[in-house]
């Protein structure tokens, strides 16, 4: 074709040009507006506290580190922080583990009540947490694990468990089942066969369901909030802090909203490709 | 469920001879039989098993007069009493806590698809420049900590904040922390958080419509707005219908952004179902009732799960092409 000599092809490809530049731009002016919010949460954290209360709002101010050295000092946020690494790593590998049989059985044998087991799981995914938090605080007194990494760790479960096994029945379904069978015929057992060449070929997968895991258990506030008080108290707990002191403490909520979330952006960036599969998966946790 | 039949499927009701000439065949063979529900077992025992018994205490609860200073041995059994105060009582909240659920997820739920939809439709132009970046960035606000994102927005919309300035640059002036602005507050902030989720599920259903279909009927000469209409939409009706059964299921039991931004107020202002629990148990003190509320909304998490798993079942192929 000619047509790039043509007046009228130019012009085509001009207007394209010009169209695809407009177009970008839109996109581009919503996306920073949805980015706003956060954007000015993680700038306005490293203001003075003069700066963050200042109306009409200066954007122009000093960079200062002394929101976080409040929030690390005063507040001393390591050790939340601590426990909330502490109970969602925790959360992360018992829930992957506690579920890749049980995935295993749904994507790989067919049997009887298959179907209402499967719905079984989801309807315990999807327990509402606010709904079970006095009968879970009952519970927890009871076995003597209020305000105990190990109680948040078991509460988690149940969500966190049918929510890996329903994500993890979908990467096993993808790896063929004709290579475990030819290492069977080749002399594995089950579990060796399953072991040495579905399990390399999951990783990906349990990756995967163990970010959308730990940032459920991160994230996770109800449970938390009512089931401990000092020892074991995790990060979005703090948020009481700053609530309840007082006046609202504008300077060092910034920080450590920046503090607890950044963590999460930086696994948004992990998870890219499988963020439909786990937010439509984890929708359905309570 | 769609599985390919297993080996075991085909042999392992009817042994083969070759099995069954061996010793302990018969052990073998009900292991078989027994494997698959065995593999449940740890998943079984960590879910259901933790999760029963305080459903069980949930729904006893539900049925007692107990509340906070009465031990749980002097609290008794009062038949369906907390309920049908729920119902019938003056003070009850329910049908006003159900009522602001409904407006929030109609309200919510629509803005976030109109939005959601152009944005996904502007993103899915042929060039547009950055648009991985684009789509990475808007994963962000659907993974924040609900309780931080409720503490944010409530500095971003604080008299002094940086909303109020930008909505003061063009002349509106609103107070969020009044019993009008509260409620429309916490649908903002919805909208914001889970607008991106609806982009990026319908992009990806946009992005899964063959192209030459719609370029067959580009050159049958069927306008953008036709095409549109008649062939991009219908695809995209299963994609739309379960996002938004999973936002139902999200605003159900949404309880830390409301909490964090208003505690429930001012006065019942934002008293969603999850803050009618909240403060039926820590600020009426009425466990009974609190428990009674918590099956209410139990149930309604579970017929709407119901109605979702039908639905995303009939629809399964069109969810798996998007979703993966």
């Amino acid at each position: 074709m000619n047509g790039q000599r043509h007046p009228a092809g130019a012009r085509r490809k001009w207007r394209r040009g010009l169209d695809t530049l407009t177009g970008s731009l839109v996109v581009w002016m919503i996306f920073l507006l949805f980015l706003a919010p956060y954007l000015y949460l993680i700038i306005w954290s490293f203001k003075h506290p003069g700066d963050i209360q200042a109306y009409p709002p200066r954007f122009f101010s000093p960079f200062t580190l002394l929101n976080y050295r409040q929030v690390f000092e005063d507040v001393n946020i390591s050790f939340y922080l601590r426990n909330s690494t502490i109970v969602a790593t925790a959360t992360t590998l018992l829930s992957v583990l506690l579920a890749i049989p049980a995935a295993y059985s749904f994507s790989r044998f067919r049997f009887w009540g298959q179907d209402w087991l499967a719905y079984l799981f989801i309807a315990i995914m999807v327990a509402p947490l606010i709904a079970l938090v006095y009968p879970f605080l009952v519970m927890a007194n009871q076995l003597g694990l209020n305000d105990s990494h190990l109680g948040l760790i078991l509460f988690y479960l149940p969500w966190n468990v049918p929510f890996a096994v329903w994500m993890l029945r979908t990467f096993i379904s993808d790896v063929p089942q004709e290579l475990e069978e030819s290492a069977q015929a080749d002399g594995c057992t089950r579990l060796g066969a399953f072991g040495r060449i579905t399990v390399p070929l999951l990783l990906p997968g349990f990756f995967t369901t163990g970010i959308f895991i730990f940032i459920g258990a991160w994230n996770e506030f109800v449970i938390a909030f009512f089931l401990t008080s000092t020892k074991a108290r995790t990060l979005p707990t703090t948020i009481d802090f700053f609530l309840t002191y007082g006046s609202f403490q504008f300077a060092p909520m910034f920080a450590a909203g920046v503090v607890g979330t950044l963590p999460i952006a930086v696994c948004a960036l992990l998870v890219r490709r499988y963020y439909l599969a786990g937010t439509t998966a984890g929708a359905l946790k309570g | 469920m769609d599985h390919p039949p297993s080996v075991d499927d085909m042999h392992g009701t009817t042994p083969n001879s070759l099995v069954a000439t061996r010793p302990n065949a018969g052990r073998r063979q009900s292991l078989r039989r027994w494997l698959p529900y065995l593999c449940l077992v740890p998943a079984v025992i960590t879910s259901f098993g933790v999760l029963l018994y305080p459903t069980l205490r949930m729904f006893q609860y539900s049925f007692l007069n107990w509340s906070f200073g009465k031990s749980y041995e002097t609290a008794e059994w009062d038949g369906l009493a907390n309920y049908q105060w729920l119902i019938t009582s003056q003070s009850s909240t329910l049908f006003h806590s159900l009522r602001l659920t409904l407006l929030y997820a109609g309200t919510s739920i629509v803005c976030e698809l109109v939005l959601g939809l152009a944005i996904a439709v502007l993103l899915n132009r042929r060039h547009v420049f950055g648009r991985q970046v684009v789509l990475t960035g808007f994963m962000i606000p659907t993974l924040l900590m609900p309780v931080m994102v409720g503490m944010m927005w409530r500095m971003y919309m604080y008299p002094n904040g940086m909303l109020s300035y930008f909505l003061g640059l063009v002349g509106i002036r609103i107070d969020w922390y009044t019993a009008t602005w509260a409620m429309p507050a916490v649908i903002l902030i919805e909208i914001w958080q889970f607008t991106p989720f609806f982009v990026i599920s319908l992009f990806a259903g946009l992005r899964a419509i063959s192209a030459e279909i719609l370029e067959a009927a580009a050159i049958d000469g069927a306008s953008g707005w036709y095409r549109f209409w008649h062939i991009s939409m219908p695809y995209l009706r299963p994609i739309i219908v379960v996002t938004s059964m999973i936002r139902v299921l999200w605003i159900l039991k949404s309880f830390d952004i409301v909490y964090t931004m208003f505690t429930g107020g001012p006065g019942s202002a934002t008293e969603i179902l999850g803050i009618s629990i909240y403060r039926a148990l820590f600020l009426s003190r009425n466990i009974g009732r609190s428990a009674a509320l918590s099956v209410i909304l139990a149930a309604l998490t579970l017929l709407v799960t119901f109605a979702f798993v039908r639905f995303a079942y009939r629809s399964r192929e069109v969810m798996e092409s998007a979703t993966s």
